[in-house]
């Protein structure tokens, strides 16, 4: 019984060290724990914040397991667009705790984006907006080069505008760029 | 071992109760995934009557055919190719069987549980139905689960339908000297709104402090800078630009403001294409000529005008981006030269202290000012621009009348909205 007491406070210092450490560190967990299993098909999956200064987002890599479909693709690209960044240069696309209504990717390549009116109505200048819609397209055309535009809707449906200075009646078309590709 | 017939599997305890685990979980989960028929009463007005409705995995489906009296519309489906649809004389919607796209007059919607069969009939989700109700019919449709009972009314609040199903507000246009040449100043947002910023600085009172200063600085026989709002009652974008066509502004300038970003100044133009220079491009789903295009026809004198108020804005010192071209709504629907300048990176401590800096606002507005004088027609020739030379676009603007704006898909009252529409 001692030698068990002795053993759990051992492991707990042990693990209060390395919560410690890593605390120090600053090391940021970003986009959801997605274990990619030993065997299973993985991909890049680039996902992409507004930056803090500048117009050009800021890009980070995500190993996530492969989906099945372009459709999957996007949901799974989405996703990870709700989750905050790690660099220091970028900020989160999104506020905490908010995950999106639906995506839907047509056959003719349209996206749609369907998010809590919560997730839009915020406010934010003319350059944030534009820097927002900039990195969503932007990791859209990187990882899904099915996707020809994209459609903003809140809670189901198109509204005037996105967040308060950029329409939304209407189609972002996505510029062509090399998407990631799968390891 | 050989010859030996034994079972293919061994049953023991453990997997007894493994197996008992998943049949039971099977179980819960079949349980949850069958559909069950609820008889609900459907209370509309004074009427109630009796609807077989069903429950599914959490979700209440309604029959397609039994939706369309509930909205007053005719509801149709083609077994042969699942398209469904709603009609009545001034809406139709529709959809694919199994796909969570619909479409409302030729704008989409989605919802989380398509349209399905089930026995071989098509159903709609509530929140489908809801959704067309609203935006469609002006119907609030909800579901009291206590009663089991549906309950269908005119709807209580107007949906933000956007600037085609608002154009109704009456408007009065500030009072303008008789003959005078107007440039409408917008401060973008009303006080204590829009962006934040550090030390209390916000984008409604940054950008009206800044467009009553050009407005004190635009000063010229024959003109006139008129505060298109006075940042007390908020106007829509659009209803902005009706007062400034209403006036037949010469041009136009919108002052704003962004948390994040390069501390100074950006020159922003009205442009479907390459947004921000990414390569974006928007496309409304408006008919070509309506508001969008208002705009879009006055892209080459707002470069003229951009380009302008950018020199003069960096020869007064000041960071300066732009002109960079982005569908903004404070731009869309003006029939004049029209710019946004914004003040980048209010929560970041350069930023901020640029934008609080009082010699800085009054070296922007004289700079803006200058640049409005020099580009305002009848004072364009000759008047050198901001960095020393005539500007080719300013003197076509001069001679250039403001043609009047396209009617829009509405019929055209909007686009001059309400009381400002009358002259």
């Amino acid at each position: 019984m001692k030698r068990m007491i002795v053993l759990l406070c051992a492991a707990a210092l042990v693990a209060a060290g390395i919560f410690l450490w890593h605390g120090k560190r600053g090391t940021a967990v970003t986009g959801p724990v997605v274990a990619v299993a030993p065997g299973a098909e993985a991909i890049d999956v680039v996902v992409c914040y507004p930056p803090k200064a500048g117009l050009e987002p800021v890009e980070e890599i995500r190993r996530r397991p492969k989906p099945a479909s372009p459709q999957d693709r996007l949901v799974q690209l989405v996703g990870e667009l709700h989750q905050p960044p790690a660099s220091a240069d970028a900020l989160p696309l999104f506020p905490p705790g908010l995950t999106p209504r639906a995506v839907f990717l047509s056959a003719d390549g349209v996206a749609y984006l369907d998010e809590p009116v919560a997730a839009l109505d915020r406010p934010m200048g003319a350059r944030d907006e534009i820097v927002f819609v900039r990195s969503i397209l932007r990791a859209i055309a990187r990882n899904c080069p099915d996707v020809k535009a994209v459609v903003f809707l809140a809670d189901g449906a198109t509204r005037p505008r996105l967040c308060g200075h950029l329409p939304a009646h209407g189609r972002y078309l996505i510029p062509k760029l090399v998407p990631a590709r799968a390891r | 071992m050989s010859g030996t017939p034994t079972l293919p599997v061994r049953l023991s305890r453990r997997r007894l109760a493994t197996g008992a685990a998943a049949l039971a979980g099977w179980l819960c989960l079949a349980a949850g995934v069958r559909g069950d028929t609820v008889r609900a009463a459907v209370r509309q007005g004074d009427s109630v009557r009796n609807l077989q409705v069903r429950r599914e995995g959490g979700e209440l489906l309604l029959p397609l055919l039994a939706c369309g009296p509930l909205l007053g519309a005719d509801a149709s489906w083609d077994p042969a190719t699942n398209r469904w649809h709603l009609r009545s004389r001034a809406v139709t919607a529709g959809g694919f069987l199994d796909e969570p796209l619909l479409t409302l007059g030729g704008q989409p919607l989605l919802v989380r549980t398509p349209p399905r069969l089930i026995g071989g009939l098509p159903f709609l989700s509530l929140e489908a139905v809801r959704l067309l109700g609203r935006r469609g019919w002006d119907t609030d449709v909800a579901w009291n689960e206590a009663k089991k009972e549906l309950v269908v009314q005119p709807a209580q609040t107007q949906a933000d339908l956007g600037p085609e199903a608002s154009r109704t507000r009456a408007l009065t246009a500030p009072p303008v000297p008789l003959g005078a040449r107007v440039i409408g100043l917008d401060p973008g947002h009303v006080h204590r709104s829009g962006a934040g910023g550090l030390r209390g600085l916000n984008e409604g009172d940054l950008g009206l402090a800044l467009a009553q200063a050009v407005a004190a600085t635009t000063i010229a026989d024959g003109v006139a800078a008129i505060l298109l709002q006075d940042g007390t009652t908020p106007l829509e974008p659009f209803e902005v630009a009706s007062l400034a066509n209403t006036l037949e502004a010469r041009a136009f300038v919108s002052f704003h403001g962004s948390e994040h970003g390069d501390p100074g100044v950006a020159v922003w133009i009205w442009g479907l294409g390459n947004m921000g220079g990414a390569g974006i491009a928007f496309d409304p789903f408006e008919p070509p000529g309506g508001w969008t295009g208002t705009a879009q026809a006055q892209v080459d004198r707002s470069v003229a005008l951009a380009r302008r108020i950018a020199a003069a804005i960096e020869s007064a010192g000041i960071p300066t981006r732009g002109p960079l071209p982005a569908p903004l709504l404070a731009l869309e629907g003006l029939a004049c030269p029209a710019v946004v300048i914004e003040f980048e990176g209010l929560g970041t401590h350069e930023g901020a202290k640029l934008a609080m800096d009082e010699a800085l606002r009054s070296r922007l507005a004289a700079a803006v000012a200058q640049a409005l004088l020099a580009f305002a027609p009848g004072n364009a020739a000759g008047a050198p621009a901001a960095g020393g030379t005539p500007d080719p676009g300013a003197a076509e603007s001069a001679t250039t009348p403001t043609p009047p704006p396209p009617a829009p898909a509405d019929g055209g009252a909007a686009a001059t909205g309400g009381e400002a529409a009358k002259p």
